[in-house]
């Protein structure tokens, strides 16, 4: 049995807006993410998914409750953690190679080139490395955000649906990515999507939100064995389709009450 | 789909597409140099013959061939280099001291809400003062010496930049602050490495204004009370009538304006070459 490497405890919530009334975007939420496995938390959107990777990076200080990673508890901003978005945040004053090279270069690693390097092959951008932001595409900006968050080697890495953002054949390319990049370092992940293709295919469990205030719903193991088939093979499995129904019956409710 | 394929339109292709372009074009790269030669030549031409023929005196607009003997007789006596060295060093001196100290005042702001919020209206009403009138004090203050130039361009610099910094500084982009926070950016990194470079272009379009400010404050305090300079060359010879010689000095002026915002964009071009909109030209 692995060690819990993040785990949230009670987790609550709420924003106090100026001169409106307080909004409750998480309430009462625990859940453990085992260290090396990805988990990955689906709700409708606006249910605080990605108020809870605030929590666990230490950007944002939960109203109740607490979140620790690797036992320790949060408290302030994490350095520890390799944090990724839908937009790609790359600065557009540097080039690709340099990108990926931000993190190493402020935590002051001595052969940063050849690291950054490496892991721009990796994500298939060695011919890129000199290009700017506005010299790549979408898809392309994304696995330099890859790059630079596997280069850093984060104990945990927090994924705020970074995917969502692209058309759906490079997302597919990049699910596939990641996932093959993750099998050689085995970090732990806890993403958060609304796709659920997209979390079946990553994740070893999937925890199903509720709609806002967000807390757990259930809690669905995804027995598929590693490495994963390709994402547009694993839909046609059978097993897939079963755990599909399971997620989505217990997801519907909660959407459709959000409308 | 370009995601395994091809990069975005990349300066590979725009590279290409200009060659292509250029030789295409040269043609109207042609007749816009020649259009352009005979409307100088024409204005010189028909001012030339306005005086020549006698219909103005050149008691009130001199000619060019007056003006280039005037230039000629102020370049052999060395009395010209003088002054424009004079002038030119004021307004780079100005320029650099004015620009430093308004982009440092304008990154120490966006670190401090408290002191932004204290200070945004008065900025505002000393921004949109006519500070050029404060001249005539300046020189009372300062005497006729290079100080009273220097302090006369810092008060019309030193704002613009401390603006424009400000709302760069304020103005960079959430997601890459969160990144580099998380991966563990210093408060000195991220002043460095993502506030000044993201500001940037913001400090660029003021540095443009700011250099041609800066020769306009050194200029009006040079004609107000000197005794070097190619303000007080102009002042000078209005005093003497001699409109050759004010003539003179606004073409070296004009020469050396075109040769600051010419150096001003090669530096920009260079500097944000990672903007896909500015060129190098």
């Amino acid at each position: 049995m692995a060690e819990p490497k993040i785990r949230l405890v009670n987790v609550g919530i709420t924003f106090r807006p100026r001169d409106r009334e307080p909004v409750v975007a998480v309430q009462n939420v625990s859940l453990t993410v085992e260290e090396g496995s990805i988990v990955t938390i689906v709700g409708p959107s606006g249910c605080g998914k990605s108020t809870i990777l605030n929590a666990v990076s230490g950007l944002l200080a939960p109203s109740s409750g607490h979140a620790e990673i690797g036992g320790e508890r949060v408290d302030g901003v994490r350095h520890d953690v390799g944090y990724m978005f839908a937009r790609d945040g790359m600065m557009p004053w540097r080039t690709a190679l340099r990108n990926v090279e931000f993190g190493l270069e402020v935590r002051g690693v001595a052969n940063r080139r050849e690291i950054a390097r490496d892991w721009l092959r990796r994500v298939g951008l060695e011919k890129f490395e000199d290009h700017y932001r506005h010299e790549l595409s979408q898809g392309m900006r994304q696995r330099v955000a890859v790059a630079r968050t596997f280069a850093i080697e984060p104990d945990v890495l927090l994924m705020d649906e970074p995917f969502g953002a692209l058309d759906s054949q490079t997302r597919l390319l990049l699910q596939e990515l990641f996932l093959s990049v993750w099998e050689s370092t085995r970090k732990t992940v806890l993403f958060v999507t609304h796709d659920l293709h997209e979390a079946i295919f990553l994740s070893d469990i999937v925890i199903v939100f509720t709609n806002r205030p967000g807390r757990v719903k259930s809690v669905i193991p995804i027995e598929l064995p590693r490495p994963r088939l390709p994402p547009a093979e694993l839909a046609t499995a059978a097993e897939f389709r079963d755990i599909y129904a399971r997620i989505w019956r217990d997801l519907r409710d909660e959407v459709r009450v959000f409308e | 789909m370009s995601e395994t394929g091809q990069p975005a339109p990349g300066p590979a292709l725009a590279a290409a597409a200009d060659i292509e372009a250029a030789a295409a074009i040269d043609p109207f790269r042609r007749r816009v140099i020649v259009a352009r030669t005979a409307l100088c030549v024409g204005v010189l031409a028909v001012w030339q013959a306005a005086v020549s023929v006698g219909l103005i005196d050149p008691f009130w607009i001199s000619s060019p061939h007056l003006v280039a003997v005037e230039m000629w007789r102020l370049i052999a006596d060395g009395e010209l280099l003088t002054d424009v060295w004079m002038t030119v060093s004021e307004a780079l001196i100005a320029f650099v001291v004015s620009s430093v100290l308004g982009v440092v005042s304008g990154l120490l702001l966006a670190r401090s809400p408290f002191w932004d919020e204290v200070m945004a209206p008065i900025i505002v009403a000393l921004n949109s003062l006519p500070r050029i009138a404060l001249a005539p004090l300046i020189i009372l203050w300062f005497g006729v010496g290079i100080t009273a130039k220097v302090v006369t361009a810092f008060t019309l610099i030193y704002f613009i930049l401390l603006v424009n910094t400000l709302g760069g500084a304020k103005n960079v982009d959430n997601d890459i602050m969160t990144i580099a926070q998380l991966m563990g950016a210093s408060k000195r990194d991220l002043l460095w490495k993502v506030t000044l470079p993201s500001a940037l272009p913001w400090i660029f379009a003021a540095l443009s204004i700011a250099l041609t400010y800066s020769l306009l404050g050194v200029i009006v305090a040079e004609i107000l009370a000197s005794n070097q300079g190619l303000g007080y060359l102009i002042a000078a010879s209005a005093g003497n009538f001699n409109t050759a010689g004010v003539f003179a000095a606004l073409v070296v002026l004009a020469a050396i304006a075109w040769a600051f915002s010419t150096a001003m964009r090669k530096l920009e071009g260079w500097l944000l070459r990672w903007k896909p909109s500015v060129s190098s030209a």
